[in-house]
């Protein structure tokens, strides 16, 4: 089956289940994902009536993690008297993983939310497409057979789905919600899941400089405009770092090395808790590509305390726990 | 941006100068490295004079903020000490600043901060003779690595 | 405050009036620092109105000198630039409070621990460490806000763990003091190692006759509560109100039951080496360590126990008192001190195989040497060899084996008592054998105690005892099991070679073998020896760094019996001041959240070892964690795995560290 064949069997199911959660009232509204406004992207969208759910739609272009449209954080999802509603929420792996995550933090009750999963075949890494086609207008984008067409005035480009997914898609081990209430085709179970990690061991296979180097380079173009913390369905603090003033840590200039080092403490904050979505590069506007740092968070939780967010609602994350025998090899000790 | 980073680098490479002293921050937890720290002076064992003492309660206290800033504030180190785990005065304190530390050291190398400019330890009250030991190690490795420009907050 | 004086109100919105006091410590600091010179420096630091140095400021006109300068000067932020905050920060606290400043209003600079003494070859370097010693403080000083004192309660009770000596004389004087005491024995029987000796230097009186009373005194005692066969397997809490858990070991008899009478071990068919006696008797499955033990009821040792049932029988214990499914008991109670006198373990000489222990019979260590003199040890006070039982005529004595060692095996230190103990068994053994050869060899005769040395002397001048200077290289074994030594005589320089009947290794005290359990369930330190760690070698010796703590007799240091009870009776004295007073003052560093920036996530509440944190609803802000004050003990380790930065705490919060971080030129 091609995967537009796929989707379009998913996006079917999509409605079908959510139709029939509306109209058994076994939710008060859906989440889902509803066509963009633009090419290569789509929008989140809230559906209350059953009428609508054909608004609902299924593509490679559903980078947004749903996860971060939750009560109590969305006052829309809170009845003033009925309170939280219960909501239907379209999920593919991430958001399943985000959505265990919130849990065990407490942000969001699972028993208000119905979790429908899909196996998700992958996200278009829109920023690259974008990049290359350059200034030309997009005005159609398609996924037919195993490539994503790209049309606009007078062209037409086509490239490799496999090969023009996110990173991070490419990795992925986990394509399904680890807990589901409805699924749509088949949804996997996750005990424990292996990665050798190959992509981030080269990297640290460099010099301390060609790392500094790289890190910079990436980093270099980031205007600090924090759509990464937006769209990320764990940065949900009422006043992050960087908005704090008593005392202010770090400045709010583009500064080289605060923009590294508000990369560098987000960095630390999403270790153990990173979903490893992606919806932080997919819509970051400079097209900064954030999955090296991203893997870098999912091997280090992994290896050290064999954790992996967002699977096991019942296990703590690593900074919320600890053991007498972890591993302190980088401590200073005498010869 | 990252090019001017680098060419500020280039303009003043590497000419460490052998009596060059790092100034280094050293965050020293109450009960046992603090104690530890007092003990090598009581004994008057030497060590370089290198390290500025800000006391914690205990290393859990210790956010990665303290550390970062002062880097990009321009010490050219910083040293975290804490008691041994298992003896932390507060039970798990150190236990649960382990993992902060070991999380954060990683992330710092990933970043390409050198590794040597931030040095975490252990040392107990008891142990005056370790303390000065280390501190001299870790003021080694800063001095290898020389004056902290990397990490420096610019303007 | 005298009258004159008036308070200064401090609310943190005014301009901050910095005083800089910088002390010389004598020649300590001031020997290697140019003091001047840091005064000049000080006054340069924004916001310090004044600056100034003594000789010594912790003396009475060093803390008068501060208390008018506060006063004169108007301060409201007072820094004395000096030793360590953990030898004089309450001194100066003391002293903003009676010049009517808030004591929590002061900062230490540590220029003397912390540089003039680590840094006394680079003068300048230590210059320059001390002027940013100040520096920080100065920037922290800016932050600092007045605090209220919190007290919390003591619990009039006790808990002692070990109840050698130390521990029994602590309990007594508590409980006639009218503290309840709960004194914890591993053992089945209190009374430590002091009653295995037969008799004590120099006074020759024996032992047991001064022990034995005190165990009894113990025992009767209504306030104490006598936990023997039982150990600590918890304690939370803190100064005033710990929680503990002890575990009574099964004795598998009733002790309500047992009269003691005996007749069981009569019956019973298993010998095994008795503990008492290091294994140079034997007693049965069923057992009390020695006669006068206190509690005198029986034990079943169930490791050796065959069940074979012949104690259970009505015929042979007729109060029925054999209970062969005894369980262990757990019971928890409150106390608002705890001591700690868990005493020593003797060192083991068997690694250091020059001198032939565990492998030549006639080979004993000075313990055993103790029971073989004992009138109440196995042999009635005749010693004999071990190899063929008869008296020995030759004795030679080895000291400090296992301490003052700077090579592989045993201590460094000196266990202060081998030295009186030898010189004790071999005037014993000379007064009912007067023709026997003995010699001692040692590295020096250390006799410090009174009526030590006369004791000493005595030795070698009215009984004979050869004093040989010099150790021992190696001993090897001749016929008919005797020992022949190889050693040089240091005074005389010249190698001996002597054959002796028997040979007694002095040796030291170390820390117990299981002290770090008592470590990390106290939160304790050990010092580098291993012993427990004094708060303050001088002026705290009976204090450790945990408050409410104590520690006593060897547990922190080899030490004989009278300076076992004194420290006891310092101990308990000092236990009996907090609760006397019945409260006590903790520094108010806890944890604060700010509700606004608090998320809820509960990280905290995990990060928490005291379960201080929760999670409560509030009106305005959600869900967000609250503090417990009572229970957070201010260690931050929720402030610093905070995400939101919502944690600050109290005496060391973000804003004063921040202000220390960057404040580096």
């Amino acid at each position: 089956m091609g995967i537009e064949e796929e989707n379009q069997k998913i996006e079917k199911s999509i409605r079908d289940i959510a139709r029939d959660l509306l109209k058994n009232k076994e939710v008060d509204v859906i989440i889902g994902y509803t066509e963009g406004t633009v090419p290569l992207s789509t929008s989140p969208i809230i559906i209350r009536d059953e009428k609508d759910v054909d608004k609902l739609v299924w593509n490679n272009f559903c980078y947004i993690n749903l996860a971060k449209y939750l009560a109590p954080r969305m006052p829309q999802l809170v009845d003033p008297e009925k309170g939280e509603l219960k909501v239907g929420i379209v999920t593919k792996g991430c958001v399943g993983r985000a959505l265990i995550q919130l849990a065990i933090e407490k942000q969001i009750n699972l028993d208000n939310v119905k979790i429908i999963g899909i196996p998700c075949n992958g996200i278009v890494n829109r920023r690259r497409i974008e990049k290359e086609i350059g200034e030309k207008e997009i005005l159609e984008v398609s996924v037919s057979e195993d490539n994503i067409i790209v049309k606009g005035k007078n062209f037409e480009e086509s490239f490799p789905f496999s090969e023009y997914i996110n990173e991070l898609c490419k990795q992925c081990k986990i394509k399904s919600p680890p807990k589901v209430d409805s699924c749509v085709g088949e949804c996997g179970e996750y005990e424990s899941v292996f990665d050798e990690f190959n992509d981030v061991k080269e990297f640290e296979s460099k010099t301390p400089d060609e790392k500094w180097e790289y890190i910079n380079d990436l980093l270099s173009t980031c205007t600090r405009c924090y759509a990464c913390r937006e769209a990320c369905p764990m940065c949900y603090c009422n006043l992050c770092f960087v908005d704090q003033n008593k005392p202010i840590w770090f400045g709010k200039t583009t500064d080289q090395t605060e923009i590294l080092m508000f990369h560098l403490i987000r960095a630390m904050h999403m270790a153990g808790r990173c979903v490893a979505c992606g919806a932080c590069s997919s819509v970051c506007p400079v097209g900064i590509d954030l999955n090296l740092i991203t893997r870098k968070l999912e091997q280090m939780v992994k290896e050290r305390y064999n954790f992996t967010s967002g699977i096991d609602i019942d296990k703590f994350p690593p900074m919320m726990d600890f053991e007498m025998e972890d591993e302190q090899e980088f401590m200073l000790e005498e010869d | 941006m990252s090019k001017v980073v680098f060419e500020t680098e280039d303009e003043e490479e590497v000419k460490v100068d052998k009596d060059w002293k790092p100034r280094i921050l050293a965050f020293l937890c109450n009960w046992c490295s603090y104690a530890g720290a007092d003990l090598a002076g009581v004994s008057r064992i030497q060590y370089p004079a290198t390290v500025r003492v800000v006391r914690v309660p205990c290393t859990g206290r210790i956010n990665p903020f303290f550390i970062l800033k002062a880097l990009t504030d321009g010490w050219d180190g910083v040293v975290v000490s804490g008691c041994h785990p298992g003896d932390c005065h507060y039970i798990s304190g150190n236990l649960v600043a382990r993992r902060r530390f070991a999380l954060l050291n990683e992330l710092l190398e990933f970043f390409g901060i050198e590794p040597g400019r931030v040095n975490f330890m252990w040392a107990s009250a008891a142990e005056g003779e370790r303390f000065a030991v280390l501190i001299e190690k870790a003021t080694e490795r800063v001095k290898k690595l020389g004056p902290n420009k990397r990490f420096l907050k610019k303007w | 405050m005298t009258e004159t004086e008036k308070e200064i109100i401090v609310t943190g919105n005014e301009k901050p009036r910095i005083g800089v006091f910088v002390c010389h410590c004598g020649v300590n600091i001031a020997g290697v620092i140019p003091i001047e010179d840091l005064v000049e420096y000080a006054k340069t630091l924004p916001d310090v109105v004044f600056a100034t140095e003594y000789k010594f400021m912790c003396s009475d006109v060093g803390q008068t000198l501060i208390k008018e300068k506060i006063q004169e000067q108007n301060l409201n932020r007072v820094i004395v630039a000096a030793c360590s905050p953990r030898m004089h920060e309450p001194t100066f606290r003391l002293v903003l409070k009676e010049a009517g400043l808030n004591q929590f209003l002061f900062e230490m600079a540590n220029i003397r621990e912390h540089s003039s003494w680590v840094h006394m070859k680079d003068p300048e370097g230590a210059y320059e460490i001390a002027k940013d010693h100040i520096r920080l403080a100065v920037n922290k000083a800016r932050e600092l806000v007045p605090l209220e004192v919190q007290t919390v309660e003591v619990d009039p009770s006790c808990l002692i763990i070990g109840g050698g000596i130390a521990g029994m004389n602590a309990a007594l004087d508590l409980a006639t003091e009218g503290y309840k005491v709960y004194l914890v024995e591993k053992t089945p029987t209190i009374g430590g190692h002091m009653a295995q000796l037969d008799k004590t230097f120099p006074t020759m009186d024996c032992s047991a006759c001064i022990l034995t009373p005190r165990m009894v005194d113990v025992a009767r005692n209504e306030n104490i509560e006598l936990l023997t066969y039982s150990e600590v397997t918890d304690v939370t809490g803190y100064i005033g109100n710990f929680e503990v858990t002890i575990l009574k070991k099964p004795h598998y008899v009733d002790q309500e039951k047992c009269t003691g009478c005996g007749v069981c071990i009569d019956h019973c068919p298993v010998s095994v080496g008795n503990e008492f006696d290091l294994g140079l008797a034997t007693r049965k499955a069923i057992y009390i360590p020695f006669p006068q033990a206190v509690p005198g009821q029986y034990t079943i040792d169930m490791d050796s126990c065959i069940r074979c049932g012949i104690c259970a029988s009505p015929d042979v214990c007729e109060p029925e008192a054999i209970v062969y499914d005894d369980e262990p008991e757990e019971i928890k109670v409150k106390v608002g001190t705890i001591i700690v006198a868990t005493g020593w373990d003797l060192y083991d000489p068997t690694e250091l195989k020059q001198y032939g222990y565990g492998r030549y019979p006639n080979v004993i260590t000075g313990l055993q040497m103790e029971r073989l003199l004992s009138s109440f040890g196995p042999l009635l006070g005749k010693p004999v060899r071990p190899s063929d039982l008869k008296e020995p005529h030759s004795i030679a004595f080895l000291q400090c084996v296992g301490s003052r060692n700077f090579r592989e095996g045993g201590n460094k230190y000196c266990s202060r008592v081998c030295c009186m103990y030898a010189t004790k068994q071999a005037r014993q053994y000379k007064e009912k054998h007067p023709d026997a050869e003995i010699y001692i060899f040692y590295m020096d005769i250390r006799a410090f105690g009174k009526g030590y040395e006369e004791f000493y002397e005595s030795a070698g001048r009215n009984y004979g005892i050869n004093y040989v200077r010099g150790r021992i290289a190696e001993v090897r074994e001749g016929e008919d099991h005797k020992i022949i030594i190889r050693s040089e005589d240091t005074l005389l320089q010249q190698p001996i070679e002597l054959e002796v009947d028997m040979f007694v290794l002095s040796c030291g005290l170390e820390p117990r073998a299981d002290a770090d359990k008592i470590t990390s369930l106290l939160r304790i330190q050990r010092s580098g020896d291993g012993f427990f760690m004094e708060a303050h070698p001088k002026l705290r010796p009976v204090d450790t760094l945990t408050e409410g703590i104590f520690v006593a007799g060897v547990a922190q240091g080899p030490k004989d019996i009278p300076d076992a009870v004194a420290q006891a009776k310092g101990a308990a004295s000092s236990a009996a001041a907090l609760m006397a007073k019945g409260e006590v003052e903790v520094e108010p560093f806890f944890a604060v959240v700010s509700p606004e920036r608090c998320i809820g996530c509960g990280m905290c509440v995990e990060n928490c070892a005291y379960g201080a944190v929760e999670l409560v609803e509030d009106r305005r802000f959600g869900t967000i964690a609250s503090i417990n004050q009572a229970l957070c003990k201010g260690c931050g380790a929720c402030a610093g795995n905070c995400r939101c930065s919502a944690i600050n705490i109290k005496g060391f919060t973000a804003e004063q560290i921040f202000e220390m971080i960057t404040g580096r030129f």
